[in-house]
């Protein structure tokens, strides 16, 4: 089993009535990437704060790198952090921002210049030590908030929404980026973020967060293909979520809308579920046989966004439902009205607790 | 709103009127001693004939108003060096730290600007005088930074919260402790605030009269006291001499300080 | 890290509170222990009654002038672009950082009987247009608006330039003039600013000492300058502490008022 990073138990903060946090647990494995995904008031920057040492938890204790270190100040726990407003401290040039926590180690002088400009390579603003942070771009400013974490080797990096300030573009590409540090060198990161494709893009490990509980704790692929909760269904990308009563004793059950959809291999389901499916995974399909796995129904409306796009078809018991796929020439002849035939494919069918 | 194309309404000509009638009113007295300061002879003369700097070296060779300016120089030092010391940690102290009663301990130590100053002066007055040490630099050092120190934390306090507490707590979990991150991060950003603090408060303190008046002494006189006196009992031409001199400093002060303000807004 | 508080507190406990403290013994001590004789003295004798009612209608006059001049000053800044208004408030800074001596003797040289005022009064109209300003009421009046205008500018600037300019400009929208913005919607917001300035300006004049000193005459005694006959001339310290303690008391009124509306704005400065 890879050495585990950081783990807290118990780890819970109230603030008087209001619990921001409630009891958490979680590890982290050594060099993971994982990130804490959530909407605001999910309790991820709570957590973030905890770990970070600037706030008290009210129960719980927590390791990093095997050490306790529930009760050590935030410059005892070795850790590295970065800002969404980057923190680099204005009046001091790029390398002076840099070589600071090797000056706070007291490391002789050629080591740090050194390191310093080792760190400014990996992230490829080897030439820039000599400016003042007010003279780089945002993009360029975190890249050396992000050097000034990696100089120093600290045990753990957290990054509270670190690409929020940037835009587009520039987060898209800043992601790759982090994710390309993060396998070269193999540095655990904890990661902070409300943004889901970013999450889905850059972690090891994903652990949505929800009114301060963890909702669910799994891989990518896990989360966004068996999401365990309407929460976790409707946070990670577009879902189709409908109400869903057994039918018969073979495990299929009828949905709102006429689907039929089932068996499901999760055990002991009870009579009514809620059903998710992906838009992406309802197709269209000419009218003329019937197909199983199948419901007709009338175009409400089509939504063109660029690369993709997104029909709502009414049918059966007067629910929408939507489909989303690449935009073809054909989309755009689609008119409302039309009846269209909606497939999909039974696997792609998730149960929700 | 900015200045706006078209007519002007009646409204904001009549507020222009006003406000240049209150502008004039406000600098004209400081201005018209000016040029009365360039007189050539022991009397008031308006309009000024010379240009002469009679009454500036009456000013600067006098003894007595030199001395009484030397001991102002002292105080005004003192008194800065002093109330930067004592004021800048505490508005730091009272950002950084929480507990119980950290209101009225800041309405405590921002209270001299609510209170009289003549009630300040009479208690200095007579706590120093039953200890002896009415006539002293020290105890003029000491009664000018009751009232420049609140001064001083609120400039302090200002400051404080433009400096982003982020750069804080990155130095700090980067391993910092906590004299590290103020000597390393926060003081060198504080550094214009506690200029201004600093100019101010030794403007303060040179131009204070009534605290001084009542625990100087007839030795041991500020620039202001020895003017105070020099109006109340006869008006030396001098006077307008020294408050020229004054109102460029004053002046000089103001610009300084409306410059570092710039710089920061622009930086 | 609180622990920079204590220098603080120490000194201005010993220099600030103590000082107090000694001022209201004084005003209660006696020769047979406390008492309060020296109130009842202040209470029996008209000069107190006539010096604080000099005091507050100096003070009143003064501050209702400093509001009628102040207010324009404020708005005109508050309507200019941030690079005009930086420049022009140094009109307003000027006087603010000018010593109180010479703001005085610039009065006592503009006000005076041959001051600037009455020279030109009397170039252009004769002897006869001559007026006193000078050693009376008016000069202390006119003395003491100079000195408190830039703290009512600051307080109604402040408050002005925070309102939200989205207010006007909707009203603007919805077809009111000028003159009905200001009155309807300006105005009424810049109204605590305009409170808070004038407490303040009060609670200022109340405690002047300099300004009725050296421009008023000898009916424009104030209460500071009572404290000072009594320390300097009648060498009594007790009656002095007595009256110090009724302008501390006078002036807390005002102070506590002004805690109401704009305390919390001081203690925000301290979060």
């Amino acid at each position: 089993m890879a050495e585990e990073m950081l783990r807290f138990e118990g780890v819970a903060k109230r603030y008087g009535p209001v619990v921001a946090l409630n009891a958490v647990d979680l590890t982290v494995r050594k060099g993971e990437f994982l990130t804490l995904l959530g909407p605001s008031g999910s309790g991820k920057t709570t957590l973030l704060n905890v770990i970070a040492g600037t706030v008290a938890p009210t129960t719980g204790r927590l390791w990093i790198g095997g050490r306790d270190v529930t009760d050590l100040p935030s410059s005892e726990r070795r850790l590295g952090m970065v800002f969404q407003n980057y923190a680099l401290f204005p009046h001091m040039t790029i390398f002076e921002n840099v070589a600071f926590p090797l000056r706070v180690r007291k490391l002789p002088w050629t080591e740090i210049k050194r390191r310093v400009a080792e760190a400014l390579v990996l992230v490829r603003l080897p030439d820039v030590g000599a400016r003042k942070p007010r003279e780089l771009s945002g993009g360029q400013q975190q890249r050396i908030a992000i050097a000034r974490c990696l100089v120093y080797n600290p045990d753990l990096i957290l990054m509270d929404e670190p690409l929020g300030a940037l835009d587009k573009k520039l987060r898209d590409q800043m992601q790759l980026e982090i994710k390309r540090l993060h396998s070269n060198l193999g540095v655990t990161v904890l990661y902070v973020t409300h943004d889901q494709e970013e999450a889905l893009v850059m972690s090891d490990r994903i652990c949505l967060m929800n009114a301060g509980r963890i909702e669910q704790l799994g891989d990518p692929h896990e989360l966004y293909f068996q999401p365990k909760s309407m929460f976790a269904a409707d946070f990670l990308g577009d879902s189709n979520i409908l109400d869903a009563v057994r039918e018969g004793d073979s495990g299929l059950f009828r949905a709102h809308g006429g689907l039929a959809v089932g068996p499901f291999s999760a055990p002991g389901l009870p009579e009514r579920i809620k059903i998710m499916i992906r838009p992406e995974n309802l197709t269209t399909s000419g009218m003329a046989q019937a197909i199983p796995n199948s419901v007709i129904g009338v175009v409400e409306d089509i939504i063109f966004i660029g690369r993709v796009t997104k029909i709502r078809v009414r049918v059966e018991d007067d629910v929408v439902l939507t489909t989303t796929r690449l935009t073809t020439a054909e989309d755009l002849s689609l008119a409302p009205g039309t009846l269209v035939r909606l497939v999909w494919k039974s696997a792609s069918v998730v149960p929700l607790q | 709103m900015t200045q706006e194309a078209g007519r002007r309404s009646p409204l904001s000509v009549a507020v222009s009127i006003a406000a240049w009638f209150a502008y004039g009113f406000l600098v004209l007295p400081s201005l018209i001693i000016i040029p009365m300061s360039f007189s050539d002879k022991d009397e008031f003369v308006f309009p000024p004939q010379t240009l002469s700097f009679y009454l500036y070296e009456k000013y600067f060779f006098e003894s007595n108003w030199m001395a009484a300016t030397v001991e102002s120089l002292k105080v005004a030092a003192g008194t800065t060096t002093l109330s930067v010391a004592l004021g800048v940690g505490a508005a730091y102290a009272l950002t950084r730290t929480e507990f119980p009663g950290k209101k009225l301990l800041t309405v405590f130590l921002l209270s001299p600007i609510f209170v009289p100053v003549i009630v300040v002066a009479l208690g200095l007055y007579l706590y120093l005088g039953s200890a002896r040490l009415t006539g002293t630099t020290f105890a003029l050092v000491v009664g000018h930074t009751v009232v420049t120190i609140p001064f001083v934390i609120v400039t302090t306090l200002a400051g404080l919260r433009h400096i982003d507490r982020n750069l804080e707590v990155a130095a700090t979990v980067m391993g910092a402790s906590k004299w590290t991150v103020l000597r390393r991060v926060t003081l060198p950003l504080l550094r214009p605030t506690i200029l201004v603090a600093s100019l101010f408060s030794f403007l303060i303190s040179f131009d204070e009269v009534v605290i001084s008046y009542f625990i100087a002494n007839v030795q041991r006189q500020t620039l202001p006291v020895r003017m105070y006196s020099s109006i109340h009992w006869e008006i030396s031409p001098v006077l307008a001499a020294i408050s020229a001199l004054l109102t460029g400093l004053s002046l000089v002060v103001c610009l300084f300080v409306a410059f570092l303000q710039k710089g920061r807004a622009v930086g | 890290m609180a622990v920079f508080l204590l220098p603080a507190i120490l000194f201005m406990a010993a220099t600030f509170l103590l000082p107090l403290v000694v001022v209201a013994y004084t005003s209660i001590s006696g020769e047979a222990g406390l008492t309060l004789e020296h109130y009842r003295e202040l209470f029996s004798r008209p000069l107190y009654a006539i010096v604080l009612k000099n005091t507050l209608e100096i003070s009143v006059l003064s501050t209702a002038l400093t509001l009628l001049l102040g207010y324009p000053i404020a708005y005109h800044l508050s309507r200019q672009s941030p690079a005009r208004r930086a420049f022009l408030i140094i009109l307003v800074l000027l006087p603010f950082w000018t010593s109180i001596l010479v703001k005085s003797f610039a009065f006592t040289v503009l006000l005076g009987h041959n001051g600037l005022i009455n020279s030109v009064l009397v170039s252009a109209l004769g002897s006869g247009a001559r007026i006193k300003l000078l050693f009376n009421r008016p000069g202390v009046i006119i003395g003491m608006t100079h000195f408190l205008l830039p703290f009512m500018v600051f307080t109604i600037l402040a408050s002005l330039v925070t309102q939200n300019p989205d207010l006007r400009r909707a009203a603007e929208i919805m077809g009111a003039g000028r003159v009905r913005i200001f009155w309807n919607v300006t105005l009424p917001l810049s109204m605590p600013g305009v409170l808070a300035g004038v407490l303040f300006c009060m609670i200022l004049s109340l405690g002047m000492f300099v300004t009725p000193a050296l421009l008023g005459g000898r009916t424009d005694l104030m209460i500071s300058n009572l404290v000072d006959f009594h320390v300097r001339e009648t060498l009594n310290w007790n009656v002095a502490a007595a009256v110090s303690m009724c302008l501390i008391l006078l002036t807390a009124v005002f102070t506590i008022m002004l805690a109401r509306i704009r305390g919390g704005q001081l203690l925000e400065a301290a979060r």
